[in-house]
């Protein structure tokens, strides 16, 4: 057996080996565990996702700069365990702290957490796991003697089978509790190995993994029922009157089913999806869309499927209908538990449900649509931003036949237009009308904005009259015409919904955005109400919303910390894009003139150079630069080719399964130094190509090109990180030192990139500005690199 | 000119220490270059009230207090304000230690709607009203509908310069012969509400109010005198459910709708929002009930609406219909005579019937009257007179 030796130890290279890949698994599976509570609580949008994935780096790089202070408190192999121990223990106990905590923020049901309280949360839920996450890797290092890119390596390929083994087995047949269980089970049983190969006489450790390992079994076999308890228990505390149906987990999300009366509520991840049936409340977006068009035949519908809206449009008798639902998981659910007439419409033959993202269904099917209504929440994630996007919506308006009536829907205020509302619902409005210049948009809570193609497109200037109405008795007389008995939307009708000193006032509104509202007398209120609206005047200087740069979803932002958080709070989130701006200059300026400080005063004193200062600079800026990238590589596959989730598992592991083979193949590169240089010019010239690609390419190439982007990102920093702990070592003699530093750095940058770069930079300045970034911090890193390392370390050759 | 050796020595630690202060202070530096401190600098506390308004009008219920402090009095809240601040409902602020409304003559919405809408079911039905709307509010439900006008000051909002005067003469140019405050709370724009109000009676135009009816006894006595109908919102039965969805006490709001009752002509109607989870219990629809029936009467039309997710509870379900149905027949098995289901129709709890005989006399599809049968607010079967104000 190859061994190498440890502290008093013989470590075989498969034990540790076992525990590294064992380690890395459990960190990946705690992550996305407490990322997925997270985002049920947080009202999770990506900004949930940079809160957790920045409070999960933060203390994972505090763990691994603590590991020092913990070396000589405890003998290595006992602290292992005990650091094994408390990951495993602290991942179910932070589930059940995340998922009972509203009650404890005193937030009511419905309500999303405010900024503060959701970062408190966070930090609260995965201070302890990743505290001992972060001390594990340079206790690996210690206890194996081993270098730390051949840990990085083994955590990166535990961390890849992780995911891929979350999103396509553990998901939908375990509870959360059974997959920490088992997660914990395998951590503790690789300990155990490695701990009786090493060491056999140190029986109260191994005692210590063995009940371990028990309690992960227990966990496996009763985690599912105790989960299915504590679901039970936080549903009833919030709706004490409806009954708890079903938890079903998907790689979408959380479904949740339950059921007052004879009335069902669908839940994904804390967020209401639907009520079923919803006879008083589903059908006027159909009815009003659907006879705009004389005679619609073939019809799309993409969003609420399953709230009503194909059962109304089947009341217009059309040859066929499509609809998209992203995930099977609902529809079975409901099936299962509410037969009967609500969900019988997807018995019809006329009626076709594809499980695709609505983008990869148009981009495969040739057939033209007469109507399609996208019925989506607002656009609170970058995942549904996209398909209020410039690009969306042409791909929808390309499926249109000829004076085919195409509508959206966003939230708004029936009321009162206030400037939040406004802005982000004239971004879609002009979007919308950047298209198809015929569009009229409803007034009322939510705005129906109505399009037609076809010869009207052309016609439709402004100040002439729309060919869409939305003059209620013509709209009641139209539906009574095509022998439809809907008492429901006459009802609708006959509640005032659509006013005429509305609909001029909205549609001026918007129209005029950015510039201010036309002014209107009360006269203009009270008695131009006879008067039919005409299409208003758009203002040129108006922005759009597109795959680059999704404003639909920053604006959203924005309005959201308006309505649920302090006002202070608001400002703070809107000046936040140049606030962050502004100190990502900073740091890449600290960075580059610490560095030619740090050298000046290197030869000033006739010192050496900090070289430990500089590969710690390099690696934080270089992981900031790259976890940019990624990200920026996730949202582009995510805006051109959708099916969000599993592409985001699939890249995700590919950057993991880069990550791996890049740290391993740094362990073998003869000159570290040149490498180092080299990964990162080759990120700068990246970066600086990269956005070249992202305009033209078709959604095919971006499936075929982002995996490699993601595998090749993933081995720049398994290379980066191995060349710098090769230098480290190489410098200073000592690889726990490179661990605790290098590691914190790597974590601590790409802790800072997933919280700015997906919570600000993107949804505030775009993509492209994004990578810029990403170019900035690597060539930051190369300065750092360049004047901090000296030249001989490249004699270093591997041990 | 020192050479290198000559420079002080500097410890490597101290020295990125120094550094890091360095640029965590330009950090900050540039954070706080961003912030916009006239805006931070006004929120609640402002000096004045804002240029630009067209009149400001003095509060009639407050009391002076020493340091130019004032007392306001018109609601339960008693804000107790320093000089240059402003109430919770956001519309009055101290100036100066006299008390001044923000959103006289500033109505941020017009229109000409249904009565039907607000809902006002006994209070000539099928007619339309001049609704008149002004920004802010002294409660703070979690569900508003209107939460951009509600949660802001008057003179944050896009307004329309309206006098008492012009809002009546449009009235009258529009033959509209009932005017209605709604949309926000009347409480928090009183002032201009009761101006109004006093020139509509002078003109012979009827006014109503749609009101969460948190309110002091003089200042509803003072104001209710104008008025011919009040919709109260009596969104719940707990104290727990008004402190933790609204803000404010049930207690003051009890006593006001009895004041309505007993204390003035005014025809009165309340609405219950029901929201799962929240005051949909039996139990609590059950107490709110026997309370009406017990304090106010048979007579009182109550409206049970239909909770859609709003504002800050979008993610709470809609209530089902038959949630609805059982507290409409629990009230009517209690000894309610005119008991509504509202926000959900068609449905035959939209219309009004003939508490003695049962018939059907007013018919509704949404805010449209299919069916009047009512003749001088009596059953055309029975002869009972319905109450209510017809004519």
């Amino acid at each position: 057996m190859r061994t190498v030796q440890g502290e008093n130890v013989a470590i075989a290279r498969p034990a540790a080996l076992a525990s590294f890949f064992a380690n890395g698994f459990l960190a990946q599976i705690a992550q996305i565990l407490l990322l997925r509570e997270l985002l049920v609580v947080l009202d999770g949008d990506e900004l949930a996702v940079g809160i957790m994935l920045a409070a999960w780096l933060c203390f994972a790089a505090l763990g691994a700069l603590l590991a020092r202070q913990k070396r000589n408190g405890h003998p290595p192999l006992a602290g292992f365990a005990i650091m094994i121990a408390i990951t495993a223990l602290s991942l179910p106990g932070a589930l059940i702290v995340v998922r009972l905590a509203r009650p404890f923020f005193d937030a009511p049901l419905g309500t999303p957490l405010g900024l503060v309280d959701s970062l408190l949360l966070a930090a609260a839920a995965a201070a302890v796991p990743c505290i001992c996450i972060g001390m594990l890797f340079p206790l690996m290092v210690r206890v194996a003697n081993s270098r730390p890119a051949l840990v990085y390596g083994g955590e990166a390929a535990g961390a890849l089978a992780a995911g891929l083994l979350f999103v396509f087995v553990f998901v939908a047949h375990l509870s959360p509790i059974a997959i920490a269980s088992i997660a914990g089970g395998l951590a503790a049983a690789a300990a155990l190995v490695l701990i009786v190969t090493a060491r056999p006489s140190h029986r109260v450790t191994a005692g210590a993994m063995t009940v371990l390992l028990l309690l992960a079994v227990f966990g496996a076999i009763f985690g599912g029922r105790f989960d299915n308890a504590l679901e039970q228990h936080r549903w009833r505390r919030q709706l004490p009157d409806h009954d708890l149906l079903s938890v079903t987990e998907s790689p979408y999300g959380r479904y949740t089913l339950l059921r007052s009366a004879s009335q069902f509520s669908l839940f994904l991840d804390g967020h209401l999806q639907c009520d079923i049936p919803d006879p008083y409340g589903t059908g006027w977006i159909v009815h009003t869309v659907l006879l705009q068009h004389p005679n619609p035949r073939s019809v799309l519908i993409i969003g609420n499927a399953l709230g009503g809206n194909v059962a109304q449009a089947l009341l217009h008798r059309p040859q066929r209908i499509d609809c998209v639902e992203l995930d099977p998981a609902p529809l079975r659910t409901l099936k299962q538990h509410a037969p009967g007439s609500a969900l019988s419409a997807f018995d019809d033959p006329s009626v076709k449900v594809h499980y695709v993202d609505p983008i990869a269904l148009l981009g495969e099917t040739a057939r033209n649509y007469d109507a399609i209504l996208l019925d989506l929440p607002d656009p609170t994630t970058l995942g549904i931003s996209r398909l209020y996007s410039r690009e969306f919506l042409e791909i929808c308006f390309d499926h249109l036949s000829d004076g085919g009536v195409l509508s959206i829907g966003i939230s708004s205020q029936a009321n009162y237009l206030g400037p939040y509302v406004r802005q982000r619902n004239a971004l879609v409005y002009h979007t919308i009308r950047a298209i198809l210049t015929d569009a009229v948009a409803t007034p009322g809570d939510h705005c129906l904005i109505i399009a037609r193609s076809g010869q009207a497109r052309e016609t439709a200037d402004a100040g002439s009259q729309s060919s869409l109405t939305l003059a209620e008795d013509e709209l009641a007389h139209r539906l009574t015409q095509r022998g439809i008995d809907w008492p429901a939307y006459l009802s609708f009708l006959y509640s005032d919904p659509f006013p005429i000193d509305r609909q001029i006032t909205v549609n001026g509104s918007l129209a005029a955005w950015p510039a201010a509202a036309p002014e209107s007398s009360i006269d203009d209120l009270m008695f131009a109400m006879d008067e039919a609206p005409t299409l208003p005047q758009l203002n040129n200087t108006a922005t759009i919303n597109t795959d680059l740069h999704p404003r639909a979803y920053w604006l959203t932002r924005v309005l959201n910390t308006v309505k649920f958080d302090r006002p202070a709070v608001a400002v703070v989130i809107e000046g936040s894009p140049i606030v962050v701006s502004r100190a990502l200059g900073v740091v890449v300026a600290g960075i580059a003139v610490a560095s030619i400080i740090l050298r000046a005063f290197a030869r000033a004193t006739q010192r050496l150079p900090a070289t430990g200062a500089g590969l710690t600079l390099a690696s934080a800026a270089f992981a900031f630069a790259i976890m940019t990238m990624h990200l920026a590589v996730l949202l582009w596959y995510q805006s051109r080719v959708g099916q969000m989730y599993i592409g985001l598992a699939l890249l995700t592991a590919a950057f993991m399964a880069g990550m791996a083979v890049g740290a391993m193949w740094g362990e073998m590169l003869l000159r570290a130094r040149r490498s180092l240089i080299a990964f990162q010019v080759l990120l700068v010239l990246a970066a600086l190509l990269s956005p070249l690609l992202w305009e033209p390419a078709s959604p095919a190439a971006v499936k075929l090109i982002s995996p490699l982007c993601a595998a090749l990102l993933g081995a720049l920093l398994g290379g980066h990180f191995a060349c710098c702990c090769a230098i480290w070592k190489h410098d200073r003699s000592e690889p726990v030192g490179a661990a605790r530093w290098l590691y914190g750095a790597d974590l601590l940058g790409g802790a800072l990139a997933a919280l700015v770069v997906a919570a600000v930079v993107v949804p505030g300045f775009g993509l492209v500005a994004a990578v810029r970034w990403a170019g900035i911090f690597a060539l930051a890193a190369l300065i750092a690199t360049v004047l901090l390392t000296r030249s001989r370390c490249d004699s270093h050759a591997p041990s | 000119m020192p050479s290198p050796m000559d420079l002080p020595q500097i410890d490597r630690r101290s020295f990125l220490a120094a550094l890091g202060h360095c640029a965590g202070g330009a950090c900050f530096a540039c954070a706080l270059s961003r912030f916009d401190y006239s805006a931070a600098a006004t929120g609640d506390d402002d000096i004045a009230i804002a240029t630009g308004l067209d009149a400001k009008r003095q509060i009639d219920f407050y009391t002076q207090l020493p340091d130019n402090h004032i007392q306001c009095f018109v609601c339960p809240l008693d804000c107790n304000l320093a000089d240059g601040e402003t109430c919770f409902c956001r519309t009055r602020t101290n100036v100066g230690g006299k008390l001044y409304t923000r959103g006289y003559n500033n109505p941020c919405i017009i229109r000409v709607d249904p009565i039907e809408k607000l809902p006002l079911t006994h209070f000539r039905p099928g007619s339309e009203t001049l609704t008149l709307s002004v920004g802010g509010c002294n409660v703070r439900c979690l569900y508003c509908q209107n939460w951009q006008q509600s949660q802001s000051k008057p003179d944050e909002l896009k307004y329309f310069p309206l006098t008492p005067k012009q809002a009546v003469a449009a009235a009258k140019k529009k033959n509209i012969r009932t005017i209605a405050f709604t949309y926000t709370e009347t409480v928090a724009w009183l002032e201009w509400a009761h101006d109004v109000a006093v020139e509509a009676k002078k003109a012979g135009i009827s006014v109503v109010v749609a009101t969460s009816a948190y309110i002091k006894t003089e200042p509803l006595l003072d104001f209710a005198q104008y008025v011919d109908g009040f919709v109260v919102g009596l969104k719940g039965f707990t104290e727990d459910f008004y402190k933790r969805i609204l803000g404010i006490q049930l207690a003051p709001v009890l006593e006001a709708i009895k004041t309505v009752r007993y204390k003035t002509d005014s025809w009165l109607e309340l609405v219950n929002l029901v929201v799962p989870g929240y005051n949909d219990s039996s139990v609590e629809v059950q107490s709110m009930v026997q309370w009406v029936h017990e304090e106010l009467g048979d007579g009182v039309p109550l409206h049970f609406s239909r909770f859609v997710p709003m504002y800050r509870l979008a993610n709470v379900p809609r209530t089902p219909a038959q949630t609805l149905e059982k507290a409409r027949s629990g009230a009517l098995r209690a000894g309610l005579k005119h008991v509504y289901i509202g926000n959900l129709a068609p449905h035959d709890g939209n219309n009004t019937y003939c508490p003695k005989c049962g018939c059907p006399v007013i018919e509704r599809l949404g805010f449209k009257i299919l069916k009047d049968t009512l003749r001088r607010g009596m059953c055309p079967q029975c002869k009972t007179k319905l109450p209510g104000v017809w004519t």
